[in-house]
């Protein structure tokens, strides 16, 4: 699998990144997993114009780097379809923002991958159009919603790719498949160009081999832009400088549904890290596991807002020719999946009269004692670790038809999204049977650079 | 949560839903509903906390945007510049 610094190495070796982006293009041509919703038919093109931007001696770090995008990541005269039936038309009219930075860098964009419908799944299975293959073992899901991403990376179809965050849906599909996977800090990457889901929640970021490769795309998206109302101003990011080397561990994390491999795998990073100097606590966090169920009543809450938009108007497919009441609900109950629309009544229900205060204002209020809760322990600790995942990937069709297991699956992740602060999932090892597992390092808000140094701590010593 | 509420839920939501979803729904959305009850048992301290947000303003300047023209052909039915959609306002 090539990083970076490879690609870069073979481009001042005298390679054509031509040459490098048509071998990339055929690798991910010839894949069988359904890691790509499409292929774009321009790489050649782009590619060209990366030789130009190395030409006029404006090149990048990521300049001839073969990227991948989610399918809900828009770039312009591109089709971008979330993996829904309902936006099987669609064709973006912009740049995402993101997308614009990668481009600006000489990036190769080389497709859009498979994932949930709307980024709605931990599995990849919610998608219009298949589940997409864990390049590690077939017989098992990648992890979603980003799954595609995860497993372009995973399986070397592109060096680094982009997801999509929301409630683990980058964590969770890169301790799948192997991969370094970040959620950075709510706020710091612009969200102008992501279709979106949860807008409290949401955020988009980096899939890569090595904590460098990921901190080298992070900086390139990271930038303040106007686009997006909450993006924060890049002199605002303040976050502790000194690293503490002390991490905490959440106490009773250890529930029944933890597979013991995962357990294990977490004990023997603990241990390692020890050895490297970090002392180690246990700490009370006694709201941590309430985190899942504020997520499924905020989440949905802002699923249901925010896809009003496909009503079969505006974007995409259009079914149905009678009233335009039947127009919507025809349209929309015929492209969107079952999860889609679970979630969709779901949100409806808590944001109703006479639920709204016990579902949707409550959800806020508990948000805001998980958020305080670890604002205070970073106050003395660097970091939270917990395993990415309570399981490694898990077999296709195992959990597709109970959707309160599937949620369970992101149990460790979902806390950040809902804290808004950053985690990063570090590939720590392999179960007897030769599947993925992930560590997770949650920081404090704008605390990347923590992260990064933890993470490299942890891939270090693997 | 019985069929019937499932059925106001998808009319507010404009969502078709056939009947035979319709006990199937209300079963997942009880065993959902279950779950994420456990937050009611969570005590507030303080709610003088939980605004958080703030106003962001920006300059009151024209800047360039998509071409409305891009936007329309984005519509799944449209006809010279305007999106085509069934008739609204009655006879």
């Amino acid at each position: 699998m090539e990083t970076i610094a490879d690609i870069q190495n073979k481009i001042q070796a005298g390679e054509r990144i031509l040459d490098i982006a048509r071998e990339y293009e055929a690798k991910a041509r010839a894949d069988t997993r359904n890691i790509f919703r499409e292929v774009f038919a321009d790489i050649e093109a782009q590619a060209l114009a990366a030789e130009e931007i190395l030409k006029s001696g404006k090149g990048t770090a990521l300049t001839g780097v073969p990227v991948a995008i989610k399918d809900n990541i828009l770039f312009a005269e591109h089709h971008a379809g979330a993996s829904s039936k309902i936006l099987e038309d669609y064709i973006a009219s912009y740049d995402s923002t993101a997308v614009a930075a990668l481009r600006a860098a000489g990036a190769i964009i080389i497709g859009r991958t498979n994932m949930d419908e709307f980024a709605m799944g931990s599995s990849t299975e919610n998608s219009a159009y298949g589940v997409t293959k864990n390049p590690i073992d077939e017989t098992k899901v990648p992890g979603g919603s980003s799954g595609g991403s995860a497993a372009a990376v995973a399986a070397g179809l592109a060096v680094v790719a982009l997801g999509s965050d929301t409630g683990g849906s980058i964590r969770q599909p890169a301790a799948f498949c192997g991969v370094v996977g970040m959620l950075p800090t709510y706020g710091t990457v612009s969200r102008h160009g992501l279709m979106a889901m949860g807008s409290s929640l949401d955020v988009i970021g980096p899939f890569a081999h090595t904590i460098s490769d990921a901190q080298t795309l992070y900086d390139v998206i990271s930038t303040y832009d106007a686009h997006d109302s909450t993006c924060v101003p890049v002199e605002k990011r303040l976050a502790p400088k000194e690293l503490k080397k002390h991490i905490a561990v959440p106490k009773g994390i250890w529930n029944d549904g933890v597979d013991p491999e995962v357990k294990a795998n977490f004990e023997v990073t603990v241990t390692k890290l020890k050895s490297q100097g970090y002392t180690i606590d246990e700490i009370e966090l006694p709201h941590f596991a309430n985190a899942l169920a504020v997520y499924y009543i905020l989440m949905p809450a802002e699923v249901s807002s925010n896809l009003a938009r496909f009503d079969g108007i505006r974007y995409g497919s259009r079914v149905g020719e009678g009233s335009i009441h039947d127009l919507y609900g025809d349209t929309r109950g015929a492209l969107f999946g079952p999860e889609t629309r679970r979630r969709i009544l779901l949100g409806t229900y808590v944001l109703s009269h006479g639920y709204y205060d016990a579902y949707y204002n409550k959800a806020i209020a508990v948000r805001m004692v998980i958020r305080a809760e670890l604002e205070k322990a970073f106050e003395t600790y660097d970091a939270i670790i917990t395993p990415t995942t309570p399981t490694p990937a898990f077999g296709i069709g195992e959990k597709a038809n109970h959707p309160l297991a599937m949620y369970l699956s992101d149990l460790y992740t979902v806390p950040a999204n809902i804290a808004q602060v950053p985690a990063l999932s570090v590939p720590s090892g392999m179960t007897v049977s030769g599947l993925p597992l992930g560590v997770q390092v949650i920081g404090p808000q704008f605390g990347e650079q923590i992260l990064f140094t933890i993470g490299a701590s942890i891939e270090h010593i693997r | 949560m019985n069929t019937d509420q499932v059925k106001k839920l998808a009319h507010l939501a404009r969502l078709s839903v056939s009947d035979a979803e319709l006990e199937a729904l209300a079963k997942e959305m009880d065993s959902i509903l279950g779950f994420v009850d456990e937050i009611q048992k969570v005590e507030i301290p303080d709610m003088a906390t939980v605004l958080g947000d703030t106003n962001i303003f920006r300059d009151d300047v024209v800047a360039p945007i998509v071409p409305t023209h891009d936007l329309i052909e984005a519509a799944p039915m449209h006809q010279d510049h305007f999106v085509k959609v069934p008739k609204v306002i009655g006879e």
